[in-house]
C-alpha cells in the first residue's frame, strides 16, 4: 500500500512540475521567429457543421474588432468517426487566409458515408507584433444515415 | 542455614522490596487508527487461515477497503492532472449553457430537437444607421452575418440555427460572463480587453449574436428594432 502510494505521489508531482514546464516551453516557443502564446483576445471562433442528406456544409467564423491583427487562418478538415475516434476524410482539408480582424470560410462535401462526422477548424491568428494564437474548436457531432 | 540459602533469602527480599515500590497499574495508552487496523487486519487474516497458514501472508496483505478508495482518489488526481482537466463553472442563461474557464468560454443552445437545421426566416436590423458602411459578410441557409461600420464603430449582427451553435469559443477572460435582459430576453454578454462588447442570446429557433463598439444604450435599441421581415 505504501509502496503504491508512493509510486502514484510520484507520478503525481511529477505531472505537476511537467505541466509547469510545458507552459513555459509554450510561451517561449519560437516558431519561424514568431512567439507562440495563447488565446489573444478575438472576441468569437465557432466551428459549424450542417448535414443534409448526404452533404456536409462546413462553415468557420472568426470575429473580434482588433486593428493589430495582420491576418486570420482558417484551416478546416471534416472528421469521421471510426470505433470511437475521429480521423480526416479524405479530400477535405481547406484552409483560407484572410487579411482582416473577422472571417467566414464555408465548404462542402457530398456523398458521404453513413456515421457521424465533426468539423476541425483551426484558427491562427497573428499580429502586426509578431504574436500568433492557435486555437482548435469542434463543431457539433452530425450523423448521415 | 548455609550461605548460599543467605544470599537467595536476602535477594528475594530485595526483589520483593524492588517491586513493591514499583506502580502496578498499567498506563492509559490510546494506540493509533493505524495501529488498531492492522491490530484488526492480522487478528482476522489469522483466523481466516488457521487451518491453511500458508495463505496467511497473502490474506493479511490484501488491500483493504480503505486502502483502495485512497488509491482510487490518488489515481483519479493523477490521471486528471496528466490529460490536463480545467475547472470551469456552469451558467444557465436563456437557453444556452456557457462552460467558463479561466481564458475563455464554451456555449451550447440547449432544446434544439425541434428547431430548424436551416434559416427559415430573415431577421434584420431596423434601427437608422445612415452614416454606417453596410456589409453582408455572409448569407446563406445556415448563417446571417451583416455589420455596419463607419471609421470609429462597428456593429455586428449574425444568427444561425440553433442545432448549429454548438461549443463555441467565446473570449470571456477579460470580462467573464454576465446575464443581462434586453426586452424581456436573457443575454450572456461578454467584454473583450480591447473594448468589443458581445451579446449572445436565444431567439426560439436561432442564435443571435450581436457584438458592437457603440454605447450600449444605442446597442439596446438597435436590438430592439431587429424584425423578422
Amino acid at each position: 500500500m505504501k509502496k503504491i502510494s508512493a509510486v502514484l505521489a510520484a507520478i503525481l508531482i511529477y505531472s505537476s512540475a511537467f505541466a509547469i514546464d510545458t507552459a513555459a516551453y509554450t510561451t517561449e516557443e519560437n516558431i519561424n521567429g514568431v512567439i507562440v502564446v495563447d488565446d489573444i483576445n478575438s472576441a468569437s471562433k465557432i466551428s459549424r457543421l450542417s448535414i443534409s442528406g448526404k452533404k456536409a456544409t462546413c462553415k468557420s467564423t472568426y470575429s473580434d474588432r482588433n486593428s493589430n491583427i495582420s491576418y486570420v487562418k482558417i484551416e478546416q478538415t471534416l472528421e469521421k468517426s471510426t470505433f470511437g475516434l475521429f480521423f480526416g476524410v479524405s479530400g477535405t482539408n481547406w484552409s483560407k487566409t484572410v487579411y482582416s480582424d473577422y472571417a467566414v470560410y464555408t465548404n462542402s462535401k457530398a456523398n458521404l458515408e453513413c456515421g457521424t462526422y465533426r468539423l476541425k477548424t483551426v484558427f491562427t491568428v497573428k499580429t502586426k507584433d509578431g504574436k500568433t494564437e492557435t486555437i482548435t474548436v469542434y463543431s457539433d457531432e452530425k450523423t448521415v444515415k | 542455614m548455609n550461605a548460599n540459602s543467605l544470599f537467595y533469602e536476602l535477594l528475594e527480599e530485595q526483589v520483593k522490596k524492588l517491586d513493591d515500590s514499583i506502580d502496578q497499574s498499567i498506563p492509559f495508552h490510546k494506540f493509533s487508527l493505524s495501529y488498531r487496523l492492522k491490530k484488526r487486519a492480522l487478528l482476522k487474516a489469522y483466523l481466516k487461515t488457521l487451518n491453511n497458514s500458508d495463505n496467511f501472508d497473502r490474506s493479511y496483505r490484501k488491500l483493504r477497503f480503505y486502502q483502495r478508495i485512497r488509491i482510487a482518489l490518488l489515481a483519479a488526481i493523477t490521471a486528471l492532472l496528466l490529460t490536463g482537466a480545467s475547472i470551469y463553472v456552469t451558467y444557465l442563461i436563456g437557453g444556452m449553457k456557457a462552460k467558463m474557464y479561466s481564458d475563455h468560454s464554451d456555449v451550447f443552445s440547449l432544446d434544439d430537437e425541434n428547431a430548424p437545421e436551416f434559416i427559415e426566416d430573415n431577421y434584420r436590423i431596423t434601427y437608422n444607421l445612415e452614416g454606417y458602411e453596410h456589409i453582408i459578410v455572409d448569407n446563406d441557409e445556415i448563417l446571417y452575418w451583416e455589420m455596419y461600420e463607419n471609421e470609429t464603430d462597428r456593429i455586428s449582427f449574425s444568427f444561425s440555427p440553433k442545432s448549429l451553435y454548438k461549443n463555441a469559443r467565446l473570449n470571456t477572460e477579460f470580462s467573464g460572463i454576465e446575464k443581462i435582459t434586453i426586452n424581456g430576453t436573457e443575454m450572456l454578454y461578454f467584454e473583450t480587453e480591447n473594448g468589443y462588447q458581445c451579446l449572445v442570446w436565444d431567439h426560439g429557433d436561432y442564435i443571435f449574436e450581436f457584438e458592437f463598439t457603440v454605447p450600449f444604450q444605442m446597442a439596446e435599441k438597435i436590438i430592439e428594432s431587429i424584425q423578422k421581415e
